[in-house]
This record gives structure tokens, sequence and C-alpha cells, in this order.
């Protein structure tokens, strides 16, 4: 049965509209926990050696007329294909960082830089250590600044409030989601807010780097 | 002669429950959200996940291709 949470308004805070409804197919818009992303994998000797990186929440940024095709035709949902011309090789999705981590720049810190094994460390967006916020995170909450979204999550779903960062989007197997989203699935954004997402993604990558 | 028009009082803080609140048992409706509807702060009251992304690396033998 679906409940829509919807959009709350208390006080001039906005949260975005979610809904957890769980369609058995991969949806734009869905937000999936502890999502694997395969960085290497290398043959040494007789070994594969395999890195990943375990994103502890994802959204799904792909098209939901291409994801509904590719459920469509890989399982001839609506009758029985002749071809695979909509099948999807690999589908779009972009972490979720907690904001308060992204506030100190910390959110990577368990991610150590290949190349001298320290912490990763972000941009600090706090004026000094502990205390207010500089302008630039403000405009982050309002989506002002293009690489990220920020998502204030209603108190239904236990995901803090988060941001998208549209630089760090990739590709997942469309197969490996949908089975991932059996049991890990959180939560769907509506269709509003998804768009508008998507939009913004959209133009995020399109954007032009002037000199 | 002037005439005076008493007119009762509203508390608007009190509203009469629906009909499907009404059915309701008082458990369920309880707010589900970590928010108090009167200040709009954050209650506190539930557990956010917030843990960072991390690196998994381990090897695998190979023993045939398939």
């Amino acid at each position: 049965m679906e409940t829509v949470v919807g959009v709350c308004d208390i006080e001039g805070e906005k949260f975005v509209g979610v809904s957890n409804t769980k369609d058995n197919r991969v949806c734009q818009g869905d937000i999936i926990k502890n999502v694997k992303y395969i960085e290497k994998i290398a043959e040494v000797d007789d070994y594969l050696e395999v890195s990943m990186i375990n994103f502890p929440y994802v959204i799904v940024l792909s098209q939901d007329c291409d994801l509904s095709e590719d459920y469509d035709f890989r399982y001839n949902k609506t009758k029985a294909h002749e071809n695979q011309d909509k099948i999807l090789i690999s589908l779009l999705v972009a972490p979720l960082y907690t904001a308060e981590q992204v506030l100190a720049g910390d959110h990577l810190s368990e991610l150590e830089l290949p190349s001298t094994g320290k912490p990763m460390k972000m941009q600090d967006l706090r004026k000094e250590k502990g205390k207010k916020p500089t302008s630039r995170y403000n405009l982050m909450t309002l989506n002002e600044i293009p690489r990220y979204h920020y998502l204030k999550f209603p108190g239904s779903v236990t995901i803090s409030d988060s941001f998208i960062d549209f630089k760090h989007y990739f590709s997942a197997n469309v197969n490996y989601l949908e089975q991932l989203k059996e049991k890990n699935f959180v939560c769907k954004i509506n269709e509003l807010y998804r768009e508008a997402i998507s939009q913004r993604f959209s133009s995020y990558l399109s954007r032009i780097g002037l000199p | 002669m002037v005439e005076t028009r008493v007119r009762e009082s509203l508390d608007y803080t009190k509203s009469s429950p629906s009909t499907t609140e009404a059915k309701e048992p008082p458990g369920q409706l309880a707010p589900i959200y970590d928010i108090d509807p009167g200040t709009g702060k954050g209650t506190g009251k539930a557990e956010y996940d917030t843990s960072k992304p991390t690196r998994i690396k381990f090897k695998v033998k190979l023993i045939e291709e398939l």
C-alpha cells in the first residue's frame, strides 16, 4: 500500500517529497543503501584484486522512461519483444552525503587517497572550526551551487539532511541494483522533486567551463 | 437601543478529530516524523544513519575461466 509522505512545510522548512512505494523495477529517484561501486579489478598472478567503494546511500538519476522500457524489454512484460533494442547496459546514480559531514568537509574521510594513503579531505565549509557555515554552504542548501542538490528528508525517513554530489556520479549494473533494491530500498523521491534533480543534474553535466 | 452580540470564543488549538482520525486508536495518531509540529525543531528521537563511504579490497583466486 502506498504511503505518500509528501512535503511538509513547518515554519518555512521545506522537506523533499518522498514515498515508500517499492516498485519491482528500479525507478528514477529511488534511494538505495549500501551500493557498491567497483573502482578497480586487476589480475595479479593467479588472483583478481578487487577494490570497491561502498556508498551508504545513492539516488538513481537515469530517466524513468528508459528504466521502464528496459524492464519491459528485459522481462517481456507487456509483450514478447523481437529484439533487445531498449535494454540498458548500466544506469546512472549519484551518492548522498550527510550535510553535517559535508559542512565539515570530512564526508570522505574513510576513503584513503591511493597516492598518499591519507584520508581524503574535502573543502571545510565552516567559517572557523565549529563555527557558522560559510555563505557558500548556505547557497548549497538553497540549491544555488550547481554541483550539489540539498535534500531535507521528512522524519519518516531515517536519512539525515543530505547533499547529492553530481560530480561523483557513477554507473551501476541494472540487474545488480534490481536485486539490491529488494532488501536495501529506502524510499523514492516524488516525481516533481526527482524531475528537478534530473534537470539540475543534466544542467551540471552540460556546463561549459569558460577560461 | 444598541444590540449587543455575544460570540462564543473559539479555541483554535483544539480541533475536532476527523472521522478517520476518530476511528483510529490513539497510538496510530502519533506523528511518524522526528519533528515537533509545534516548534518545527527536531526532537532528536530518530536514529539517522550517518555512515560514510568506505573502501573494500579483497583478492579472489582464479581457478578457471568460465
